[in-house]
């Protein structure tokens, strides 16, 4: 069976401007690949590309071994755009019906499943949604046909933390029953938290591709220290791992690359207040890519 | 017929206030007609203008501006229903695609399992049907108010009939620029630009012309000179009027489906 998505050279330029440079991707059937870059690194470019909206300069495109450009691969993906647009006046029941008869029809049991547990009132225009309710209408329209192979672009973004998780979860049970998910980001948390595979895209190139494991073993992050008393940087400097250790009062920050587990063992020695840990950029978290 | 279903059923309100418009509009000018037809002296006070100005506001020469023909080619197929229809048409030509595009709601229908051809033939044709609803309204309005003055002692509601299916040409001519130009460039604005320069320029030259010898061979180049030039409420249609505008509306169509279909589609 071919790959849910392969791209070959995929590059795709705008005058002199080159978006995307020669991606060489493959996503199996039934991953989580999470697609890492920050704004601008070309992320949206490449769904496009994988949704015809776009069209190649060079390289190619296969969803489900075959081109997106055939309406019969597109009956297969479901898609969230970065930016979801829908007529304002639409409720979010005429948007999912009009969306539905494109795709042949959404079983209907499926979008009440899928708009209870986002807790969506489908009898609202979209005009007077909340952006993290418009982004909900187009998590569901995306769910809704149970589609083989799902394209999201920043799915997350707008939504709150419970139904952020409420999302992955989602999305993992989708990849156990067989669907392949593809999803962009530009922070790294939730493309830890559910996908077993990542590319990592700077400047429209991929600068690295494998485990989401071998991915997080390569992070930086940062983890302040509140301590009962005066901070000693020299205690931390040693950790294998730690990279900058800053010491201001009673707070001790600490960069790491790779497990934080040595910094945590020292730190059990000590009289810790609090443990403040900071959710990096990827720019932060990679300097060896970003740099 | 998904698309083209939804397009209708989203302009219907604008459609309404149009038709509306359209009632009223043809109503009250046709209505007007036993009044000046009783006033002998406006045919002089017609003979004083300009050549232009009688080409601009349709009188032609020898027809009375008070006869039925007259009036109505002047009050209503040269003014009020080809520019009700025009504008109509070029609004709905650029929205089809360059405006979706523009706003973004197309997006979701360009990824749907749907040819980009079928979309945009889809939405083309809602676009055409919903202009000549527009059209029918018009021309039945002036059939139903015009038989109530008694405009019909002497002209054939046919006639009025075949006048309205050359506006309708017209006005498909305009929105097929605006379909076309949305379609190759997926913006609004320079649809509804090139159409509505088009439906001016062709105007003025049409009226221009007929005073100026020097652009006398230009006038040949306005489809409004292809429409105006015979009254059709008393002349036989013509290919000028009838056929040439459909042809170039078809061309036009077929480029911007072939454009749409094969660029890149710009989203916000």
């Amino acid at each position: 069976m071919s790959a849910a998505i392969v791209t070959s050279g995929l590059t795709k330029r705008f005058g002199r401007v080159t978006a995307v440079d020669g991606l060489d991707l493959q996503v199996e059937r039934g991953e989580i690949f999470g697609f890492l870059g920050p704004n601008g690194a070309g992320k949206t470019t490449t769904i496009r590309l994988l949704m015809d909206i776009l069209r190649p300069t060079s390289g190619s495109v296969e969803v489900l071994g075959a081109s997106p450009t055939q309406p019969a691969t597109r009956a297969c993906v479901g898609f969230l755009p970065a930016d979801l647009h829908i007529e304002p006046r639409y409720t979010a029941r005429e948007a999912l019906a009009f969306l539905g008869a494109l795709r042949g029809g959404f079983d209907e049991a499926e979008v009440r499943r899928l708009l209870e547990r986002f807790d969506l009132d489908p009898g609202r225009p979209f005009g007077e949604l909340s952006s993290g309710n418009r982004r909900k209408v187009g998590v569901v329209q995306a769910l809704a046909g149970k589609p083989d192979v799902l394209i999201l672009d920043e799915p997350t973004s707008g939504l709150d933390p419970l139904l952020q998780h409420e999302l992955l979860s989602l999305l993992q049970e989708r990849a156990a029953e067989g669907a392949t998910v593809f999803l962009s980001s530009h922070v790294l948390p939730e493309v830890e938290r559910i996908a077993s595979r990542a590319g990592v895209l700077r400047d429209g190139r991929l600068v690295w591709v494998g485990r989401i494991h071998d991915l997080r073993a390569r992070a930086r992050q940062r983890i302040d220290l509140h301590l009962d008393g005066r901070a000693d940087a020299e205690l931390f400097r040693d950790i294998p791992g730690v990279s900058a250790v800053e010491a201001t009062g009673n707070v001790v920050s600490v960069t790491i690359e790779g497990p934080v587990d040595g910094v945590l063992k020292q730190a059990a020695q000590l009289s810790v207040q609090r443990v403040v840990s900071h959710e990096t950029d990827l720019e932060d978290a990679f300097l060896d890519w970003y740099r | 017929m998904i698309a083209f279903q939804r397009l209708i059923a989203d302009r219907r309100r604008g459609g309404i206030g149009w038709g509306v418009g359209m009632v009223f509009g043809v109503a009250s000018t046709v209505a007007l007609w036993p009044a000046l037809r009783d006033s002998g002296e406006i045919d002089e006070l017609v003979q004083d203008l300009p050549a232009s100005m009688r080409a601009l506001i349709g009188v032609q020469e020898g027809i009375p501006l008070v006869s039925a023909p007259g009036y109505l080619q002047a009050r209503l197929f040269s003014t009020l229903l080809p520019v009700l229809v025009l504008v109509y048409g070029i609004g709905l030509g650029a929205r089809a695609i360059g405006g979706a595009e523009e706003d973004g709601t197309l997006e979701l229908a360009v990824t749907a399992p749907v040819t980009r051809r079928r979309l945009a033939l889809e939405r083309l044709a809602a676009s055409v049907a919903l202009t000549l609803c527009l059209t029918v309204v018009g021309m039945l309005t002036a059939v139903a108010v015009g038989a109530a003055v008694g405009i019909f002692d002497g002209l054939s509601a046919t006639r009025v009939c075949v006048a309205a299916s050359a506006v309708w040409t017209l006005g498909l001519l305009h929105l097929a620029v605006a379909f076309a130009v949305g379609a190759a460039v997926g913006r609004r604005g320079p649809a509804v630009t090139a159409a509505s320069a088009i439906a001016v320029g062709g105007y003025m030259l049409h009226g221009l012309a007929a005073s100026a010898p020097a652009l006398r061979g230009l006038r040949v180049l306005s489809p409004w000179w292809w429409f105006l030039d015979r009254n059709l409420l008393v002349h036989d249609p013509t290919f000028l009027a009838m056929g040439l505008p459909l042809l170039i509306a078809l061309a036009l169509a077929i480029g911007g489906v072939v454009s749409f279909e094969r660029r890149d589609l710009r989203f916000p």
